[in-house]
């Protein structure tokens, strides 16, 4: 009898609290992509009659990234799932050809925030929580990956399921500690050795826009200590440099070494206490354009001969599911080679109404000479309707970095948004 | 009549450089910025952004957070934008969308839409961005106004030179010319203030519509105009780029 009391008075106390009801906001929104995507034949010897990569030939996508905001006050609630269907159509030439049909749910965030103070904020969830001024890679965070697919505008990053504080001074200084509690189902980076659980500290100072510089370090479960730094500093009224990047004593990646049965791929730097770095240097002029072009170097990276023989390994292993295989496709290298060029323009309102945005990009390995190209546009039809394209060209001769498994492919469709 | 019709004008004349000497710039950029979000304290409104240019129109709406020199502005409409967010950290300013995958720092002189910089829209601080002094006086529909002239402390900041038009009465903002490294106003400004809030339990006058006219095409307009403006108490960790909603 007491709570029904209790619960009447607590139920009339909320009229009474009117504020607290004008300080609740829900947002609901909705972006799909409905694309459709052909992909050119490549020839490699690695991929003969497709028999190893299995790539689609023609591909559909129905991509559908629901979101939902809710906060009251200092809290705040963030979901954001993903659904998608994707029709595949996949040649064999010497078997019976493939139709497939792929379907994938994710959780892009779920995350809990709440402002305990001006200087406290605590989150908890699956969150996708980034840094750093470069474009291409942002080595001083080792809980994201470079995925060779995130070099599309459709890629979107799967969130981690950390927990979060940040402690701030103003908007100048932040001290954050987080935790990788769990990864969120993505795929191995180092075949059989990725960490679970991750610490990490950043500290950052800012002091405007383009200036700021940050530290950052940390361990996992199964990875040695690293430590990053990232810096940006403008020089001239939307000119800035920057630059990214971690290091380690001694390296946790699969490198070819010569055992009793041949070759095989071995974490043969695990021991060492040889400094190993990697470093992503840029530079960009932000006006009507917003121009990049960055250096990466990456002394974790392979020689050419140690990408040849890590590629012989994976094949003569004669199965994508293999030990070996799986760790040539899954080494823990960031990218395999040593040093790289990259180069991004992004142009927005162009054509009649300003309704284009064009972004081109390359990206140029400097062990081989291989490379891939890609130009993207997005063109306004309406309030809630985008066309969308994007042509991908990898260039350089066979075998070769970027053209081991990827031949031309081009993708277009339309964005909705609601 | 003659003398009597150039005494008025010499007194007023005089009038009017006495009552500058004694105002300060800095004092009415102060009391100006206050009716333009410009408050100590939290604020949140509503901005609704009206584009003509070349004869088509576009709409845009934000929902805006303002608290001190900080300010945090979430695109609402249309569906294509909703999501975008602009991070103001004093002069800075910081963009994220969904699909990218951290924000980035970008100019409060790009274009937002129309003759809209990206600067525009959020609260504003000329004490703080520009130095100021007094160069004269004119009157706008019939109201004494001070001319000041702004110069940028910084290039971060939207304009680097605005021709300020102060109420001598109200102290609000009635016009401004924005104007180009060789003096010329590009762009136009006025301003109406049918809106009010209650801060610290003083009513103080606020903005309803700013319109900004390009000077050489004066059929390209972007009419923003701003909406139930409310003092609201948040978190100063809002501001901070690391807690950015994403």
């Amino acid at each position: 009898m007491p709570s029904v009391f209790f619960t009447f008075i607590f139920l009339l106390q909320i009229p009474a609290e009117k504020s607290a009801v004008s300080d609740l906001n829900f947002k609901l929104g909705l972006e799909t992509y409905t694309l459709g995507q052909y992909i050119a034949e490549k020839k490699s010897t690695i991929n003969i009659d497709n028999r190893v990569f299995k790539s689609p030939r023609w591909a559909g996508d129905l991509d559908l990234r629901p979101s939902a905001k809710m906060s009251f006050r200092d809290l705040k609630f963030v979901a954001e799932p993903r659904f998608e269907l994707q029709p595949q159509w996949i040649p064999h030439p010497l078997t019976k050809n493939e139709f497939r049909l792929e379907r994938n749910f994710s959780l892009t965030q779920l995350y809990a925030s709440c402002a305990f103070s001006d200087a406290l904020n605590f989150s908890g969830g699956v969150q996708n929580f980034q840094w750093g001024p470069a474009e291409l890679m942002t080595p001083s965070n080792p809980l994201i990956h470079f995925d060779p697919r995130q070099k599309s505008i459709f890629w979107v990053e799967k969130g981690r399921g950390l927990l979060k504080i940040n402690y701030s001074l103003g908007e100048n200084f932040s001290l954050i500690a987080l935790t990788q509690i769990f990864d969120n189902k993505i795929p191995d980076w180092i075949a059989g050795y990725d960490s679970k659980y991750i610490g990490l500290l950043k500290i950052e100072f800012q002091k405007g826009g383009s200036d700021y510089i940050g530290l950052t370090g940390g361990k996992g479960d199964k990875s040695r200590v690293w430590i990053g730094e990232y810096a940006s500093l403008g020089l001239l009224d939307g000119l800035s440099v920057y630059g990214d990047a971690r290091h380690t004593l001694g390296s946790d990646a699969f490198y070819p070494a010569t055992t009793q049965n041949g070759i095989s791929l071995e974490r043969i730097k695990s021991e060492s206490s040889r400094m190993e770095s990697l470093a992503d240097l840029g530079i960009r002029f932000d006006g009507r354009l917003d121009i990049r072009g960055e250096f990466l170097i990456n002394s974790y990276g392979f020689t050419k001969r140690e990408f040849n023989s890590s590629l012989q390994t994976a094949l003569l292993s004669g199965s994508l599911t293999s030990v070996e295989s799986s760790r040539a496709l899954h080494p823990g290298l960031e990218l395999p080679g040593k040093y790289y060029l990259y180069q991004s323009i992004r142009i927005n309102d162009l054509g009649p109404g300003k309704r284009i945005t064009l972004l081109e990009r390359y990206l140029h390995s400097l062990m081989d000479q291989s490379g891939i190209g890609f130009l993207s546009t997005e063109i306004i039809l309406n309030d809630f309707m985008l066309a969308v394209a994007e042509l991908a060209v990898p260039r350089g001769e066979s075998n070769r970095e970027f053209t081991l498994s990827e031949g031309i492919s081009i993708q277009a469709g339309f964005k909705f948004s609601f | 009549m003659n003398n009597f019709k150039a005494f008025s004008a010499i007194a007023f004349l005089w009038t009017g450089i006495i009552t500058a000497a004694e105002t300060s710039p800095t004092e009415l950029l102060k009391a100006s910025d206050r009716a333009r979000g410009g408050l100590l304290k939290g604020l949140e409104w509503k901005v609704q952004l009206k584009t003509i240019e070349a004869g088509s129109t576009t709409e845009r709406e934000f929902g805006i957070e303002a608290k001190g020199d900080d300010a945090l502005i979430e695109a609402l409409s249309p569906a294509r934008n909703k999501g975008e967010v602009y991070l103001f950290n004093d002069r800075d300013m910081w963009f994220y969308k969904p699909g990218l995958r951290k924000p980035i720092s970008i100019s409060a002189r790009q274009r937002l839409s129309g003759q809209a910089a990206n600067g525009d829209i959020a609260s504003t601080h000329y004490s703080r961005d520009y130095e100021g002094s007094i160069v004269g006086k004119t009157k706008i529909d019939g109201e004494p106004v001070f001319i000041l002239d702004l110069k940028a402390k910084d290039k971060k900041v939207t304009y680097d030179r605005i021709k300020y038009y102060i109420s001598e009465k109200s102290k609000l903002a009635m016009k401004a010319e924005f104007l180009s490294l060789e003096g010329e106003p590009f762009k136009v400004a006025t301003f109406k203030y049918g809106n009010s809030i209650l801060s610290s339990g003083q009513k103080i006058q606020f903005i309803s519509r700013m319109t900004i006219t390009d000077s050489k095409f004066a059929e390209n307009i972007s009419d923003i105009t701003y909406v139930n403006p409310k003092e609201k108490d948040f978190s100063g960790s809002k501001f901070n780029i690391n807690n950015l909603a994403r």
